[in-house]
C-alpha cells in the first residue's frame, strides 16, 4: 500500500463534521524549530517535515494537521480560518497587521530584532529618507512615529545592497547578529524592536473549538517554560 | 493623422471593483427570501422597518461611533451643499438619530426598530464584501437584561431561520477592561496600547508594556489575567475571585454575564457559549455586553451585537440601546444551496396575443402564485423552456390546460 492512498487531498471543509486542528507552520529556516516544538508536545508529522515536498502533512496521532506556507503567509491562513492556529514571526505579524489575530504565546525562537541600518558616514539627520525593506507597513509606521518622512522602496532580499549602490539611504531589516551588515559595510542605526515567534490563533477557532485550542495553548506555553527553564540552568552550569 | 485613444480591453469591462459582488439569480433569490423572513420575523416581535437615507452628512453620520466606522466610510461631495456627505458603513447610528427623534414625541417609551439595507465599506481589509446587505434589530429605551436577552433571542432566531445549525455564541462585556483602565489613571495612548495588546491576547508584550506603567500592581496583574479569562461560562466563577480586587463595577459585569448565559441555557440548552472578558469588538461605542456568532471552519463573526446606552447624547436624548446585525449575503453564502429558482415550479405559455381564454388562464395562474412564462413567438424554442415545469397546451376540445413538461 502507498504512503498516500490513504491521505486526504484536502481537509474536509463541511462544518458539520469532525475537522481535525490545523496548524500553519512557515517554511524556512523556523520551519525545524517549530517542529520540534510541535513534537515535543506530541504532534508528530507522519513523515519528516525537513525533506517533505508535501505542503499538508497529517500528525494523526494528536488528530492535527499542518500546513507548510510561506512565513509571511501564516497570518493569511490564519486570519481566514484555514488554519486554527500557526507559528509566525513578530515582524511579520506587524506587516500584516494581525487582524482578529491572538497571540499568545512568544515561543522564544528566532529572536532577532528589526533596525534601521546605512552607511556609518551617511547625513542622519535628513528630512527625508529613501528607505529600502521588505517591511513597507512597519516601516512607514515607524517613521511616522518618529515624525520622519520616508520614501519606501519594497525589496524582496539582499537590503544591503541598497545603500551600496544608492538606491536608498537606509533600509529597514531584521539582524540577527549583524555579521552580514558588517560585511557589507553598514551599522546599525537604531533598533525598532527585539522579534521573536509566536503561537497565533484564530479568534473564530479560539471561540468554536475552545478546548482543544486552549489545550495547545497550554501545552506549548508549558513547553516553552519548560525549555527556557532548562536553558537557563544549562548556562548557569556552563559559567 | 489624429491621435485616437485606445479602446478599454474587454477584460477590463469586466471587472468589478474590489470586494463588490453581483448575485445571480438563484443567489439573490435566496438573500431576498432571507430579507423577507427576517423582516417579517422581526416584525412579529413587534419591530418598526425603517429605511434611512443611503447617504448622509459626515457630521451626523459618525455621531456617537468610532475611529473604525470613520475610516470605513465613503464620502462624496454634495454639489447643492458643498458639504462632505458619506454613505453608511453601519446603519445602526442612523436609528439611533431617528429613535431621538421619534422618543421626544413618545414621551421616552421603549422602541424597537428593524432594517435591511446594502451599506457600503471604503475598505474590506481583504475579507469579504464590501457592500453587505445589512439586517439589523435595535431596541431602545430599556436598560434592563430583559431587553439584552430579547435581541439576543432574536439574533438567534434569524440564524435559526436562515439555517444556520451550528452558532456559536460569544459573550462579553466591556465594562471590565475599561473600569481596569478607568481605574489605573491612564493616558488616552497608554489606553489605546494596553486596548490593542488585550485585544490580541498579547500576553507577553502586555507583560512587558505594563511593566513600564506607573499603576497599581493589582490592577496591572488584573490586566495580564484579562486574556485568559475565556471559555465556558463556568470560567466566571474564576474571573469573580481574579477580578476581586476590583470594585463593584466590575463584579457586576460579572454578574451580569453569568446571569445572561444562565438564561439563555434555560431557553437553548444546546447553544455552545463562549465567554471572553477580553473581548473588546466595538469598544468605541459599546457600553455593556458585547456579542457575536460565529460558525466553525469560518474565520470571523456571522452576526454582532451589543449594548451601547447613551448614544443619543448628541440629539440630546441618553437613551439605553441593545441591538444586533447581520450580513445577509455572507449568511446564504457559507450555507448550503437550498431550494433553488431553477426547481420552482414554471409554466411555460406559448399562448397567442388575441387568444382571450389563454390570457385568462394565465392571469388566473399568476394570481394563484404561480410562474407563468410567456413564449415570445409562435414556435417553442428549446431554449426558452428550458428551465421549465410545466407547460400550457390546448387538449381535444380546444380548451387551455397545464401540463407536467418534460425534457
Amino acid at each position: 500500500m502507498s504512503l498516500s492512498s490513504n491521505f486526504p487531498d484536502t481537509i474536509p471543509v463541511s462544518r458539520t463534521s469532525y475537522r481535525p486542528l490545523t496548524i500553519a507552520l512557515p517554511k524556512g529556516r523556523m520551519l525545524h524549530p517549530a517542529s520540534s516544538l510541535l513534537e515535543k508536545i506530541g504532534i508528530i508529522p507522519e513523515e519528516p517535515l525537513k525533506n517533505s515536498r508535501r505542503l499538508l502533512v497529517r500528525a494523526p496521532g494528536a488528530e492535527a494537521v499542518l500546513l507548510i506556507v510561506r512565513a509571511t503567509d501564516v497570518p493569511v491562513y490564519v486570519r481566514f480560518g484555514a488554519a486554527d492556529v500557526g507559528i509566525a514571526g513578530r515582524d511579520v505579524l506587524w506587516e500584516d497587521g494581525a487582524e482578529g489575530i491572538y497571540m499568545p504565546v512568544d515561543l522564544g525562537m528566532g529572536v532577532c530584532r528589526m533596525v534601521v541600518a546605512g552607511k556609518a558616514d551617511a547625513n542622519r539627520h535628513q528630512s527625508r529618507y529613501r528607505v529600502a525593506t521588505k517591511y513597507p507597513v512597519s516601516t512607514r509606521r515607524y517613521f511616522s512615529r518618529h515624525h520622519r518622512h520616508a520614501d519606501i522602496i519594497t525589496l524582496h532580499g539582499n537590503l544591503e545592497l541598497a545603500p551600496l549602490v544608492g538606491l536608498a539611504d537606509c533600509i529597514v531589516d531584521l539582524v540577527e547578529t549583524g555579521t552580514t551588515l558588517r560585511e557589507n559595510g553598514l551599522v546599525e542605526w537604531e533598533t525598532i524592536a527585539p522579534i521573536s515567534s509566536r503561537l497565533i490563533v484564530n479568534r473564530a477557532s479560539l471561540k468554536t473549538r475552545h478546548t482543544q485550542v486552549q489545550n495547545l495553548i497550554d501545552a506549548i506555553r508549558g513547553q516553552v517554560d519548560a525549555d527556557a527553564r532548562e536553558k537557563h540552568l544549562t548556562d548557569a552550569n556552563r559559567s | 493623422m489624429s491621435a485616437t485613444s485606445l479602446p478599454a480591453s474587454t477584460e477590463d469591462l469586466w471587472l468589478l471593483p474590489d470586494g463588490f459582488d453581483e448575485c445571480m439569480p438563484e443567489e439573490a433569490a435566496r438573500i431576498e427570501q432571507l430579507r423577507r423572513q427576517s423582516l417579517d420575523l422581526a416584525d412579529k416581535w413587534g419591530y418598526d422597518h425603517i429605511m434611512p437615507p443611503l447617504v448622509e452628512f459626515m457630521d451626523s453620520l459618525l455621531i456617537g461611533t468610532g475611529a473604525d466606522l470613520d475610516l470605513r466610510t465613503f464620502r462624496l461631495i454634495d454639489q447643492a451643499s458643498g458639504r462632505v456627505m458619506g454613505v453608511r458603513a453601519d446603519i445602526s447610528p442612523q436609528i439611533a438619530r431617528f429613535d431621538a427623534y421619534q422618543a421626544r414625541i413618545c414621551m421616552d417609551m421603549p422602541a424597537r426598530y428593524c432594517y435591511a439595507d446594502s451599506v457600503l465599506f471604503a475598505n474590506n481589509e481583504g475579507r469579504g464584501s464590501r457592500s453587505p446587505l445589512q439586517f439589523g434589530a435595535e431596541l431602545f429605551g430599556c436598560a434592563s437584561l430583559t431587553s439584552d436577552l430579547e435581541i439576543l433571542h432574536l439574533m438567534l432566531e434569524v440564524l435559526e431561520l436562515a439555517g444556520v445549525a451550528d452558532t456559536h455564541l460569544s459573550l462579553g462585556h466591556v465594562d471590565v477592561f475599561r473600569a481596569l483602565v478607568d481605574q489605573s489613571n491612564l493616558s488616552m495612548a497608554e489606553e489605546r496600547e494596553l486596548f490593542t495588546l488585550v485585544q490580541h491576547k498579547d500576553q507577553p508584550q502586555l507583560e512587558d508594556y505594563l511593566s513600564r506603567l506607573n499603576i497599581a500592581s493589582e490592577n496591572k496583574w488584573m490586566l495580564t489575567a484579562l486574556p485568559d479569562l475565556n471559555g465556558d461560562p463556568d470560567i466566571l466563577s474564576h474571573a469573580r475571585s481574579v477580578l476581586s480586587p476590583a470594585g463593584s463595577r466590575i463584579q457586576g459585569a460579572v454578574d451580569y454575564l453569568e446571569n445572561i448565559a444562565m438564561k439563555l441555557r434555560e431557553r437553548t440548552p444546546n447553544l455552545p457559549i463562549h465567554v471572553d472578558l477580553a473581548e473588546l469588538r466595538g469598544y468605541s461605542y459599546h457600553t455593556g455586553i458585547v456579542f457575536s456568532a460565529f460558525l466553525p471552519g469560518h474565520g470571523w463573526d456571522i452576526a454582532r451585537g451589543g449594548r451601547y446606552d447613551g448614544v443619543g447624547v448628541a440629539y440630546g436624548l441618553n437613551r439605553p440601546a441593545t441591538g444586533f446585525s447581520i450580513d445577509l449575503k455572507t449568511i446564504v453564502q457559507l450555507l448550503v444551496p437550498g431550494e433553488t429558482v431553477a426547481s420552482r415550479e414554471s409554466i411555460f405559455a406559448p399562448v397567442p396575443v388575441d387568444d382571450i381564454e389563454g390570457r385568462l388562464l394565465i392571469a388566473q395562474l399568476r394570481q394563484q402564485g404561480k410562474r407563468v412564462i410567456l413564449a415570445l413567438s409562435d414556435q417553442v424554442l428549446p431554449y426558452e423552456i428550458r428551465d421549465c415545469t410545466h407547460i400550457m397546451e390546448r387538449d381535444d376540445a380546444g380548451h387551455w390546460k397545464v401540463v407536467r413538461w418534460q425534457t
